[in-house]
């Protein structure tokens, strides 16, 4: 069965210096930009609604690939991901529309805002996903893989998509390149253990 | 009866989810679900034939998914005709019993955050509802999350169909939809749209929808209408059910109709059995009359303006007349410097924006719905829609994301008949000028005459006078000390009639001094006399004070008093401002990327310094200085980009300067910019643009999501010797390739440059592309050496 999260901004565990360097600092960061980041994180509590949706499967391998929620994968970096798993969790996750709202504003008056919020977002969705994976799914932080990795069809996004009705669920859609709107949204299938079996209905 | 009488007269009760049902009937997995209308029609028509028995009034026929995007044109002629067919077979023998055409969303999210555009959707919904060709009773545009594919799929079915057309959106647990209207706003632009009832269904349960209802009730004065889910889903026994039961559904369901809901019926997880309690219980439940609301709604894809309490501030700046820069822009085509002008005056506190781009030499159609486009995709300020041209009207009116507000319509005849049948259609509200043919009154009691008439023309067309705001007319007292009390005067009266008013204010100061003392009291005392809201200058603090400071004094002799008082001001002389810095050269200002004082110490330096030399010694050589740190690696992006705003500031206090003097700032280095078709990040082109802009260069920058034809045309107008090119993804690094052959086609003396996440500088040499630029700073290097060498 689908289920739906929505895990507030000031409950996630983002890492300033992962935001930092999704916006290009490569060392230490100055005192104006650290108080650019600290007047995005202001502005972004104010606005992200970070939530996500996801629904676990049976996991089962063959020959040809991995078979997850009735569909044959073929991709062996995805094989070797799952291998010790007997169910996964299909995940679609994303904070929202206003982050994409917000980089269009400022990209007219103030780009430096609009690149810290575009930094800082993507953090936020990474962190969403951290904390689903950790406390949802009782795996590492990171433990997920997404359409595009290795070998895995980045095509892949459309079943989950479908899948989670995450259209109606959270907003999540595909474009026609492929591409996620909201941008700052995540897709990405999560291991999971025997302790969650219940919920593979 | 047709279900409109009904409507009228009763409660009708929709069916429950089709979903549902479908899952417990073991029918083939992985097919889309309108496919069991032509493969497995008996059941499709068994599950109608349950929720008729059960006592629903009307069906849903099985079309929510429907559309081009999930069928092609045959098999969706063929899905929708055979979904029909099962909803009148499942008909036969019941009277009154009506059937709907179920229109659900997408799935896809329209721009600028999608890549759909609203006429490309407005296009998918036409087509299935001229396939379903009027077989239906209604229909049902359902689950939308989002206010502007709303307005696509109403639009469509208004102008392709003539049945009543029942609009339903879902509300999250904050009460807004998806995209973040809430239901204030999308009640103004429904009705406005002409939608024959109005309400919210899925993702919430029963008691939660209860808590969004009172807004329709106090807002609505359309039947309102309710289908929630049974509850949220849990695993028992492993299947799927709903936590409300059938009686606790009922009884919320009477509530809902207590608290004026007409239309009800179930979502998710309801199936026949809900629907039987539903109808037991509100059987013999007469309905809450509906009655008429007076509040006066404008509204963005956000929320809702209302007229009538605190004065409603309609920012001006967005207008080429009288300001040169604006003129400059629209000429030029540079939509970021409008839509920062838009963004500003948000910020100083405006609640509207007036749009206007009439100038003789654009394409007002055109430029006027590029700019509302644009302008809804950075601010969500409602929009107000100034122009003079109903070509240019109607298209901006039809794209925009809310119910905006038109500037104007006036006593004229012909003013009358072109503009208010579009203020209908596109369920505008509409600023009505007191002039007619003979020109503008004179007196009050004419001005009071050319109202009434307006309010009574647009009563022939069904526009309440709720949605008339009425212009009083500010004429200069330096030209007619009288004029200003005419113009109270006729507020006064108009505000009697119980009707709103607007004025410009900013005409009352005309040919005097001063002139934002003039109108900032001249504005305190419109207010005091009843005026409801302003179109005027956020910017001026004066006016943002009076806009707080009613002043209900008697405004006999406001003019005579106030010109005695400017002229006497300015004679004894104000002394100017200085600038003080702290002790920092604008340099240091740029360096550090400190825009404020950038632009103060900018300001003050040219008062003695040649704004070319400035550029020279101070701004150029700080943007130098970052820029090698940056390539060093000492300096990172953020800072390189705050020290480019900086001197973006500092620039823009020199181009005042030299565009009064009237020679140009740039150095003829032209360049096009764009992200490619499919692509709509476009982040990382803004930054490359700003960073050349202070490099002098002038940037026509495209936008995001641009298909190479307009890439390559605007590339031959502007004479670009270089096209710079974007792209973030793999997927749409092949639209970046054509649109560098099409460049070497048809203009192969135009280079190409690319960047963006996934390139490199081998596949920019796959691609054909002339330059690779791995950052922003490069890529000003690039078009450096470029342009040196070519000169």
């Amino acid at each position: 069965m689908i289920i739906k999260k929505e895990i507030p901004f000031s409950e996630l565990n983002i890492k300033r210096s992962e935001a930092l360097r999704y916006a290009g600092v490569k060392g230490e960061a100055d005192e104006n930009t650290l108080k650019l980041y600290d007047k995005t994180f202001e502005l972004l509590k104010e606005n992200l609604k970070p939530k996500a949706v996801y629904k676990c499967v049976d996991v089962y391998c063959n020959d040809e690939g991995i078979i997850i929620d009735g569909d044959l994968i073929k991709s062996t970096g995805l094989k070797k991901f799952l291998k010790d798993s007997k169910g996964c969790a299909i995940l679609a996750a994303t904070v929202g529309i206003e982050a994409d709202r917000l980089i269009n504003r400022y990209s007219c008056v103030e780009p430096s805002l609009a690149l810290m919020i575009d930094a800082l977002s993507a953090a936020t969705v990474e962190a969403l996903c951290n904390k689903l994976c950790s406390k949802e799914f009782k795996v590492e932080e990171q433990c997920r893989f997404s359409p595009g990795y290795s070998d895995f069809p980045i095509d892949y996004q459309k079943r989950i998509i479908k899948a989670l009705s995450a259209e109606l669920n959270i907003g999540v859609t595909l474009n026609s390149s492929l591409l996620l709107s909201p941008s700052k949204s995540v897709t990405a299938i999560v291991p999971i253990k025997e302790c969650m079996k219940e919920c593979l209905k | 009866m047709t279900i409109k009488e009904k409507l009228s007269q009763e409660i009708i009760i929709f069916d429950g989810a089709m979903g549902t049902m479908l899952q417990a009937k073991n029918l083939p997995k992985d097919v889309l679900p309108e496919t069991y209308n032509i493969t497995h029609p008996e059941v499709i028509t068994d599950i109608h034939l349950e929720y008729l028995k059960a006592g629903a009034d009307v069906i849903s026929a099985n079309t929510f998914g429907a559309n081009l995007l999930k069928f092609s044109e045959e098999e969706l002629k063929s899905v929708i005709d055979s979904a029909i067919s099962c909803a009148e077979k499942a008909r036969e023998g019941f009277e009154d019993k009506y059937i709907a055409l179920d229109i659900g969303p997408l799935g896809r999210l329209l721009a600028p955050f999608g890549d759909l555009s609203f006429e490309e959707a407005y296009e998918i919904f036409a087509k299935t509802i001229k396939l379903a060709n009027d077989r239906t009773d209604l229909i049902i545009i359902e689950t939308m999350n989002d206010s502007f594919e709303t307005k696509a799929a109403v639009l469509a079915a208004k102008e392709n169909s003539s049945l009543p057309v029942f609009v339903s959106n879902v509300y999250d647990e904050k009460e807004k939809l998806m995209t973040g209207a809430d239901a204030k706003a999308m009640v103004a632009m429904l009705e406005g749209l002409g939608a024959d009832a109005i309400g919210l269904n899925c993702s919430l349960g029963p008691d939660k929808m209860l808590s969004i209802l009172p807004t329709f009730a106090e807002y609505c004065s359309t039947p309102i209408l309710i289908m929630p889910n049974a509850g949220l889903p849990k695993v028992v026994d492993g299947k799927t059910q709903f936590d409300v039961t059938e009686d606790e559904f009922a009884e919320c369901m009477e509530k809902a109709v207590d608290m004026g809901a007409r239309i009800v019926g179930g979502c998710c997880g309801t199936n026949p059995g809900y629907i039987k309690k539903l109808h037991s219980a509100l059987k013999k439940k007469p309905p809450k009359k509906i009655t008429q609301k007076k509040h006066t709604l404008v509204s963005s894809y956000t929320h809702a303006v209302e007229w009538g309490n605190a004065p409603i501030l309609i920012g001006e700046r967005i207008n080429p007349t009288g300001k040169s820069r604006v003129k400059e822009a629209f000429r030029n085509n540079d939509l970021s410097f409008i839509l920062s002008e838009g963004i500003y005056q948000q910020k100083a506190g405006a609640n509207m924006l007036d749009v206007n781009c009439g100038l003789p030499e654009i394409d007002e159609t055109e430029v006027l719905y590029n700019t509302v486009k644009a302008l809804q995709g950075v601010t969500d300020l409602p929009l107000v829609i100034d122009t003079a041209d109903t070509k240019a009207l109607e298209k901006a009116l039809r794209i925009y994301n809310g119910k905006p507000l038109i500037n104007s319509v006036n006593g004229k005849q012909q003013s009358l008949d072109s503009v208010l049948p579009l203020a209908k259609k596109y369920g505008a509200a509409v600023v009505a000028l007191t002039l007619d043919e003979k020109g503008i009154p004179e007196t009050a009691e004419e001005r009071i005459k050319i109202a009434e008439k307006i309010i009574a023309e647009a009563a022939k067309y069904g526009i309440d006078k709720k949605d008339i705001i009425v212009d009083a007319l500010t004429m200069a007292i330096s030209a007619d000390q009288n004029a200003a009390k005419v113009t109270l005067d006729t507020i006064k009266g108009v505000t009697a009639m119980g009707v709103n008013t607007v004025l410009g204010v900013s005409n009352i100061s005309f040919g005097l001094p001063l002139r934002d003392k003039v109108n900032s009291a001249f504005f305190a005392l419109a207010l005091g006399a009843g005026l409801k809201g302003a179109i005027m200058n956020p910017h001026s603090e004066l006016m943002m004070n009076a806009a707080q400071n009613p002043d209900s004094g008697s405004y006999d002799t406001f003019a005579e008093e106030i010109i005695e008082k400017v002229m006497c001001e300015q004679s004894t002389g104000t002394t100017a401002v200085s600038v003080k810095s702290d002790n920092l050269t604008l340099k240091e200002a740029v360096e550090a990327g400190l825009t404020e004082k950038a632009k103060a110490l900018a300001k003050s330096a040219l008062e003695n310094t040649e704004p070319l030399e400035l550029v020279k010694t101070e701004i150029i050589p700080a943007l130098d200085k970052v820029g090698e740190g940056f390539e060093k690696g000492t300096v990172y992006l953020p800072s390189l980009l705050m020290s480019a705003e900086a001197a973006k500031a500092a620039f823009a206090e020199v181009k005042a300067k030299i565009h009064i003097g009237g020679s140009k700032a740039t150095n003829g280095r032209r360049l096009v910019i764009a992200t490619v078709k499919g692509d709509i990040h476009d982040i990382g082109k803004n930054i490359v643009k700003l960073l050349l802009e202070n490099y002098g260069y002038e940037v026509v920058d495209l936008g995001k999501d641009v298909p190479t034809e307009v890439i390559v045309e605007n590339a031959i107008k502007y004479d670009v010797k270089m096209v710079l090119l974007s792209a973030l993804m793999t997927t749409t690094v092949v639209s970046m390739e054509e649109t560098i052959k099409a460049i070497k086609e048809r203009a192969p003396h135009i280079k190409t440059m690319v960047g963006g996440a996934v390139l490199s500088k081998e596949y920019a040499e796959i691609i054909n592309a002339d330059f690779y630029a791995k950052d922003a700073m490069q890529s000003v290097r690039l078009c450096d050496e470029y342009f040196e060498a070519i000169n």
